[in-house]
């Protein structure tokens, strides 16, 4: 209740910023109000370490991998072959998700593995802010990924220029895209969370094991198999939401995965900052 | 006022690893802590654990009297022993991003920032990517972003390690400067020289304990050994052959003794008739104190032995 209290607090103009605002004109008080509320939320330690992470990564170069890598996603799937609203979202997710994964790993790598972790956190009152800020970067980074190859394929291809992808509507390929994107953020919160230092190498073992059953569950007819099907729970939202590709629409069941993939960002990203707060980090 | 306090601290890394071992410390207000010990001795990690980098296994941390130490990070500037930068950033985009998260935005973020590099001397390179600086530039902006938020705390881990002369000199004028203005400066230095001009107190860690502990003007001057002049310029060699005195050393007419014999060799020249010219404590550098304190505990630990 008081952290709500203290949170809210922190959304109020200041006294300064009320004068300001206490002028007769309604506009300019909305506007006022929510140019600093903008300010504020701008300002916040999570959203400095997001833009930072960004900034970085792509001022090291690895953005151009990126930018390869979905040139030849393009190349391989869409300039000879073209296709349709599923044809794009059932094979560009697969594409996306991996780039997502890299990309993380990249980031990880680079942020909180080596002592550059340290001047960052000197200068923060907790852990919190940086790996939120983290996973934000790793997950905002999938928007201009997607609409790059999103503009690569709907914008040519070899045997019908002009139309790369046929019968493509804003309409129904909405909800494909957001369900890839949801998808896309899911994998990289979860390879944050899987990353040292934030898990433990138990923890890292525990989920192979996971990843594990549910493919001898998915290759296997035995009873085993049968009984290991259970480990299938936790990716009934993610298969929901690359569904939404598929069919191109989004009914009741859909809406409700998509607010599932949703808290299991917050979930996931909850995790990291627990473990993390938990852990020592020693790094060099 | 103490502004660190450590209370039975220890640290253990396994069973078989124990960095720390039952470390109590305080450090007050305006002081200057100089750090001491071998590699390995625990020095990082007691720096990482006042950080809030790595947790104790037992005992207790305060810093500003908080126990969450990472809540009273705006109290503190770090300088990290190995800074690992963003190579690709300018110094000075590098510290406007460091001071935005301390809170400094607009206004407040240009003066600090530009204030703070030509304190550090980085002005004229400020605009260089860190990828073309050289070492001991990149320790003056690590110590230009510990002092960001004009922090009461300086957490100083091996801040001239691995620098020219020239570039140590730089530093410890920095260093010195802080001190003067009162802030509390807690030192890791190998440089034993460093920290007898910079510090006012050390602690020498040993095998994670904390085997030494006091002021640096208490340590040097400690009277166990006292050094008689003795007049007429006569021989000590021969005063000591002829009376039998226990002495440490002998130079010219100086004769070095024990404290703890002080009063038989007095008592003994007197008795002879010898007149002194003059009675003094003995001074010793910083050096042969931690010598001397790591060679008593290590001979301590090796009777423990058997």
């Amino acid at each position: 209740m008081q952290l709500w209290s203290v949170t809210m607090l922190r959304w109020l103009p200041l006294d300064e910023e009320m004068n300001e605002l206490n002028t007769p004109n309604l506009p300019t008080t909305i506007y006022l109000f929510l140019l600093q509320a903008w300010r504020r939320f701008w300002r916040m330690p999570t959203f400095t370490v997001a833009r930072f992470t960004i900034w970085s990564y792509i001022r090291s170069g690895w953005i151009l991998g990126d930018i390869i890598f979905i040139w030849f996603l393009y190349a391989f799937l869409f300039l000879e072959f073209g296709g349709n609203v599923s044809y794009f979202y059932g094979t560009v997710g697969q594409g996306l998700g991996i780039l997502a994964i890299m990309d993380t790993v990249v980031i990880v790598q680079r942020s909180l593995k080596t002592t550059r972790l340290y001047l960052p956190l000197s200068h923060l009152s907790s852990r919190s802010a940086y790996i939120r800020g983290l996973i934000m970067a790793t997950a905002l980074l999938r928007i201009p990924l997607f609409l790059l190859m999103l503009l690569l394929a709907a914008s040519h291809h070899r045997f019908v220029p002009h139309v790369g992808i046929q019968e493509a509507t804003f309409a129904n390929m909405l909800p494909g895209a957001i369900g890839l994107l949801l998808n896309c953020m899911v994998l990289s919160t979860l390879t944050v969370v899987l990353s040292a230092p934030v898990a433990t190498r138990l923890i890292q073992i525990g989920f192979l094991i996971w990843l594990v059953a549910v493919l001898y569950a998915n290759n296997n007819l035995n009873i085993v198999a049968h009984y290991l099907t259970i480990s299938h729970v936790p990716l009934v939202p993610l298969l929901s939401c690359y569904n939404l590709g598929l069919t191109a629409s989004i009914d009741g069941y859909g809406l409700v995965m998509v607010v599932l993939a949703i808290a299991y960002i917050i979930g996931l990203t909850w995790l990291a900052d627990f473990w993390l707060s938990r852990r020592d980090l020693i790094l060099w | 006022m103490a502004v660190i306090e450590c209370i039975d601290l220890s640290k253990s890394y396994s069973r078989h690893v124990t960095a720390l071992k039952n470390i109590n410390l305080s450090i007050e207000a305006g002081t200057a802590f100089g750090l001491l010990g071998e590699n390995g001795a625990g020095k990082s990690t007691l720096v990482r654990i006042l950080m809030g980098f790595i947790h104790p296994s037992s005992g207790r941390v305060r810093v500003f009297a908080e126990e969450r130490v990472e809540r009273a990070h705006s109290c503190i500037g770090y300088v990290h022993e190995r800074p690992f930068f963003e190579m690709r950033f300018s110094g000075r985009a590098y510290l406007t991003y460091l001071a935005k998260l301390s809170g400094l935005w607009d206004h407040t973020n240009h003066v600090r920032v530009e204030g703070l590099l030509e304190r550090v001397n980085l002005q004229e390179v400020a605009d260089r990517l860190l990828g073309t600086y050289s070492k001991g530039m990149l320790q003056r902006l690590t110590i230009a972003q510990a002092l960001l938020s004009d922090p009461d705390l300086l957490i100083l881990d091996e801040p001239t390690s691995g620098l020219d002369p020239r570039s140590q000199w730089e530093i410890r004028q920095i260093i010195m400067a802080l001190c003067n203005q009162g802030k509390t400066i807690l030192l890791c230095s190998h440089n034993l020289a460093e920290v007898e001009v910079l510090c006012d107190a050390v602690g020498i860690l040993r095998r994670g304990q904390l085997i030494l502990c006091g002021a640096v003007a208490d340590l040097l001057h400690s009277q166990d050994i006292v050094e008689i002049a003795l007049a007429d310029e006569l021989s000590a060699r021969d005063v000591v052959s002829r009376l039998g005195i226990a002495v440490i050393g002998v130079q010219a007419n100086l004769l070095c003794i024990a404290a703890s014999s002080q009063p038989a060799a007095l008592s003994a020249l007197v008795q002879a008739q010898i007149p002194i010219l003059a009675l003094n404590p003995v001074s010793r550098t910083l050096e042969e104190v931690y010598v001397r304190a790591t060679l008593v505990s290590h001979d301590a630990s090796l009777v423990a032995a058997g």
